[in-house]
């Protein structure tokens, strides 16, 4: 069951990711859309403190960021603590377990922090934006070296063009082809995308009105969570990918690395050779 | 000219294998398990016995180095096996080799006996008991001044853990706080046990002679 799976996602001639059609019943689906989209992020989620997801810690309070009529909104939730949507967590459980599955690793890794990791099930809302996520890759160079089977998970609970317009979720395939879903690739609320974190994305031209609900869906982030509350003053401040989608200020010789690394050469040849040279 | 680790994880997604740091650091580790096997003195003439052979990432080096026939691979894992000849075969390496997939250390059942002996990797994933008998194997098909090169981990607080390999192959952390159960199975085995400080990637190494 796993092997169609894990080709479509991991083979170079892969489309990079999969969709699980239906993986959510249209009760499920449409209970979650409407739980996230009424919730006042105010009412039970602590605001994430301007330190972002450096200030996570284990046994943190759920979070939430954005205003409940902004451009963007979103909730950090944790296993750890009792679920504000009890549909939501026992769905959120499962995809872990089937990310993990796919990934090959055991099926609990990263719901709890035992390894100074863990996953928060963030419910995001996009009303509105030109670039929500800006174009980036995760996981990539020294990190693929290290752990080439990472992926995002995102779980739709919106349908594009009914919900909202635009661009939306963008996702570089393994060859190189860029893919919008809800155009390219169909997907309707209550479908669930596994797709290769290294690939580059982004969430760009995202337009709805007063009576649509917006690019409503579930992300699963892997995220340090640091054993103690780590004291605000020593840590700087990390924005969230879709808190506006401000560009990166990486320097220049940065950013070209980035993108050499990206190359099929990059990816291929030169990240090995510099993943030897540093760990030598 | 080796295979880039792309075509590696193409080619393990065949046999429904998973991507993984083996495929992305083979060409670092394999390097690191030849380099080593040649510093400790392996001459063509000599036989290789890889334990833990998995996809023939030493085996793809060792068997053009070596003279025909003088490399033995044992391992578990079937579908790793599948994937090493594969593998072999993709990089035109035609020369005869012996494979067994075993996971009791029946290093007896290749009817030779050994000059050099490597487990990368492999006493990490073992029980105690299961180390021990991993060593007894040995000393029954080594030569006698033969080289075994294997890695291992420490750590501080290490009970014994069970784990999943890959997400699926249940193994055993031995937990190892030091090096002294490598060093009673010397004494009781007769071999002599160094804790090199031979740089490794990412765990530490120790020789014995037998």
């Amino acid at each position: 069951m796993l092997r169609p799976i894990r080709r479509d996602i991991y083979h170079s001639s892969g489309q990079g990711f999969y969709v699980f059609r239906n993986f959510l019943g249209p009760d499920v689906a449409t209970h979650m859309q409407r739980f996230w989209s009424d919730l006042d992020p105010m009412l039970i989620h602590r605001t994430l403190p301007s330190e972002g997801i450096k200030a996570l810690f284990n046994g943190c309070p759920d979070y939430s960021y954005g205003k409940q009529h902004g451009d963007h909104r979103g909730f950090l939730n944790f296993f750890w603590n009792h679920p504000a949507d009890e549909v939501s967590y026992a769905v959120a459980m499962q995809v872990q377990w089937l990310r993990n599955r796919v990934m090959g690793k055991a099926p609990q890794a990263d719901i709890f922090p035992l390894n100074g990791r863990a996953v928060s099930y963030r419910a995001v809302i996009s009303m509105r934006g030109k670039v929500v996520t800006r174009p980036h890759r995760d996981f990539d160079g020294d990190d693929w070296i290290r752990d080439p089977s990472k992926l995002q998970a995102t779980l739709f609970l919106c349908t594009p063009g009914a919900d909202y317009t635009g661009d939306g979720f963008t996702l570089e395939t393994n060859g190189g082809d860029s893919v919008r879903f809800g155009h390219e690739v169909p997907v309707a609320c209550g479908d669930l995308v596994l797709w290769r974190y290294s690939n580059h994305h982004s969430v760009l031209n995202v337009e709805s009105s007063g009576d649509q609900c917006g690019f409503i869906r579930l992300l699963f982030p892997i995220e340090d969570i640091a054993a103690q509350p780590i004291p605000a003053e020593t840590i700087s401040t990390e924005p969230l990918p879709e808190d506006g989608g401000a560009p990166s200020q990486r320097p220049f010789w940065e950013a070209f690395l980035l993108r050499v690394k990206a190359t099929p050469l990059g990816q291929r040849v030169l990240v090995p050779i510099w993943h030897r040279v540093r760990t030598h | 000219m080796g295979l880039d680790p792309q075509t590696l994880i193409d080619m393990a997604l065949a046999f429904n294998i998973p991507p993984s740091g083996y495929f992305t650091q083979w060409d670092e580790l394999g390097n690191w398990q030849i380099d080593i096997l040649k510093q400790h003195g392996i001459k063509p003439e000599h036989r290789l016995l890889d334990v833990g052979c998995g996809m023939m990432r030493l085996g793809s080096l060792a068997i053009p180095h070596l003279e025909v026939g003088n490399y033995y691979g044992i391992d578990p894992t079937g579908p790793l096996l599948a994937l090493g000849r594969v593998i072999l075969d993709r990089l035109g390496i035609d020369r005869p080799y012996s494979l067994l997939q075993s996971g009791s250390f029946e290093f007896e059942h290749f009817g030779v006996s050994f000059d050099y002996a490597i487990a990368q990797s492999v006493i990490t994933h073992l029980s105690r008991p299961q180390v021990a008998r991993c060593f007894e194997a040995l000393k029954a098909v080594m030569k006698p001044g033969g080289t075994f090169i294997f890695t291992y981990l420490l750590g501080n607080y290490a009970p014994p853990l069970g784990f999943f390999m890959d997400g699926v192959a249940p193994m055993i952390r031995p937990g190892l706080a030091d090096e002294s159960i490598f060093e009673e199975l010397a004494q009781r085995l007769d071999f002599r046990f160094v804790a090199s400080s031979e740089p490794h990637p990412s765990q530490k190494v120790g020789i014995c002679t037998f």
